[in-house]
């Protein structure tokens, strides 16, 4: 946490006049002694170019929206199911409502759900990775003209930007924030988004609304 | 072994051209005759295969050629009742397309006609000759990611109608004409009567039958077609794998009379992925891939070009075996029905909006 306020502070310092923020957890950033709930991967950049090809009309009339998630093994599925039932109603600006999911056991769990505005999202995730693992997720919207997708076509997994194969084996590395260098894509987006929430009230108030209604879904 | 005499019917399915060149090179079989079901489609035999002879009707067929010991239904799945009489009645050994029907009562008459007449009936599902599932199996066997708790499936392809107008007609796809629900008026017939592989993969990986289905249509990215072209289908085997199947035509087309190059609009026209988590880890999987990839002609759009697929030699080779040696394929209509049964309940929970038992 601490590198992660540390960049908090930098942004704040930066691009404020001496406004305050502390970072409680990955999920909580504390503004002006209220708490604010974060939801990160909203500011991914992934996502939020996902979002804008919607928005800007590049693709049109979506129909489906699917999601693949695996995480290492442990991590509760709920955690996972909030975060991506979340990422499909973000993507296209629609409360998402749980139609039916199904369980395999404690390591994997496939759900359907339907936005408002009529798309059905599948949803797959599974905690089954070793711990040295990083996640494997993938976000595709598929529309009447047009599919939009995080993962290249005809991959598996996700790429990098940067391969190491050295003596110490094989390393991978995706910076996305020169600001913020050195921090993981998520890390990155707790920051970049406990700092939109630090400075802008009404953004900070659409974060209570969305988590408030992840709070009612069925997962 | 002596080569079994082999004809096609119908000439009329998406799959017809793969066995172009199976019949001409496997040794084990001697291409005997085709019959087509129009001028259209007889044009485009001829042009594309030359020096086997083709006839206007499956009737004038079997006359002319009463050495015929099988036949490959390539036709509409309202034609295989018809067909599979003609063959049964005449001691022919059948290969179905991969919908046999969707008519319970129907397809109980077929197992009953085959099984009178000793014939055999392999049911096209070509994914069980794939190196990959072989692998996927073996990975599975081996236990290195424990006991099976989820399967998931893409069977994603662009929609043929364009080209197999019968796969766009209720009546030719599903056999009849129903509404998808009350509130719904597209019919039964479209995407989901194109992809049984997951629903029969998805069994034999398990070796274990459907416990419950939920089944939901999205809107269709084809507005013009009156069949559903996606939907998403989740739910658990009686082992308590729970899944999730994707048999939707989600990948775009153009509107070509005559598939080929150019055909996609997609640059992957076709993917059927399989993913297994067990209670120690996953297998993800590519069936088709990886490719090589292009944005020549006709479009200069990035194209993948696929690098595999001959499925067909295995398929082929089992059932002249199994003709031969008397044996039952693996994928015969007994087999096959309950993955019929799964989804025809996939089409009750559109209906009801409500998770199906089986």
């Amino acid at each position: 946490m601490e590198k992660l306020q540390k960049g908090l502070d930098f942004l704040l310092e930066k691009y404020t006049d001496g406004k305050k923020a502390e970072l409680i957890s990955r999920d909580t950033v504390k503004v002006d002694n209220t708490e604010i709930p974060l939801l990160p991967w909203r500011c991914q950049r992934r996502f939020t170019e996902l979002r804008d090809l919607v928005r800007q009309g590049r693709i049109e009339d979506v129909s489906v929206i699917r999601v693949s998630h695996i995480a290492k093994k442990g991590t509760p599925l709920a955690t996972i199911l909030r975060r991506e039932l979340d990422i499909c109603a973000f993507l296209l600006d629609s409360p998402a409502k749980v139609q039916h999911k199904v369980y395999g056991g404690e390591v994997a769990c496939n759900m359907v759900a339907k936005l408002e505005n009529g798309v059905v999202c599948t949803i797959e995730v599974a905690a089954t990775l070793p711990a040295t693992a990083s996640p494997i997720d993938k976000h595709e919207i598929i529309a009447r003209r047009g599919v939009a997708c995080d993962r290249a076509v005809d991959t598996q997994v996700p790429q990098h930007s940067v391969y190491v194969f050295s003596e110490k084996g094989e390393e991978a590395y995706t910076d996305t924030d020169y600001e913020l260098y050195g921090l993981s894509e998520e890390d990155t987006a707790v920051v970049r988004q406990a700092f939109l929430a630090a400075g802008d009230a009404v953004y900070a108030k659409s974060l209570c609304s969305a988590a408030e209604a992840l709070g009612r879904a069925d997962i | 072994m002596k080569p079994l005499k082999i004809a096609m019917m119908s000439m009329t399915h998406g799959h017809t051209r793969k066995y172009y060149q199976v019949l001409r090179d496997n040794p084990k079989l001697d291409w005997v005759a085709v019959s087509t079901e129009n001028e259209t489609v007889k044009k485009n035999f001829l042009d594309n295969v030359s020096g086997i002879p083709c006839y206007d009707s499956p009737e004038e067929m079997l006359a002319a050629h009463p050495e015929i010991e099988a036949v490959v239904l390539a036709s509409a799945n309202s034609e295989h009742l018809k067909q599979m009489k003609l063959c049964a009645e005449r001691g022919i050994h059948i290969l179905s397309m991969k919908i046999p029907t969707f008519d319970m009562a129907e397809y109980d008459e077929m197992i009953a006609l085959t099984e009178k007449n000793g014939i055999v009936c392999q049911v096209e599902l070509e994914m069980h000759y794939n190196p990959v599932v072989k692998r996927i199996w073996e990975e599975y066997e081996s236990g290195k990611i424990g006991k099976m708790k989820a399967f998931e499936a893409t069977n994603i392809t662009l929609s043929p109608v364009w080209a197999f107008p019968w796969q766009g007609v209720p009546e030719k796809s599903y056999g009849k004409r129903i509404a998808l629900s009350d509130s719904d008026k597209r019919f039964r017939g479209g995407a989901l009567c194109d992809h049984p592989h997951i629903f029969d993969m998805i069994r034999h990986m398990t070796n274990s039958d459907f416990a419950s289905i939920y089944a939901c249509v999205a809107p269709n990215i084809r507005p013009d077609l009156e069949v559903e072209d996606m939907l998403t289908v989740i739910g658990t085997m009686k082992d308590g794998t729970a899944f999730s199947l994707d048999p939707s035509w989600s990948r775009m087309e153009e509107r070509i009379p005559v598939p080929g190059p150019g055909w996609e609009v997609f640059p992957k026209r076709m993917e059927v992925n399989i993913t297994l988590h067990g209670e120690k880890g996953s297998i993800l999987s590519d069936c088709f891939g990886p490719n090589v990839y292009h944005n020549g002609g006709p479009d200069d759009r990035y194209t993948v070009q696929y690098t595999y697929f001959d499925e067909w030699v295995g398929l082929i080779d089992e059932f002249v075996e199994c003709i031969r040696e008397g044996k039952q394929p693996k994928i015969n209509l007994r087999w096959h029905k309950k993955t019929i049964e799964a989804m025809n309940a996939c089409y009750e929970s559109i209906r009801t909006g409500q998770p199906v038992t089986l």
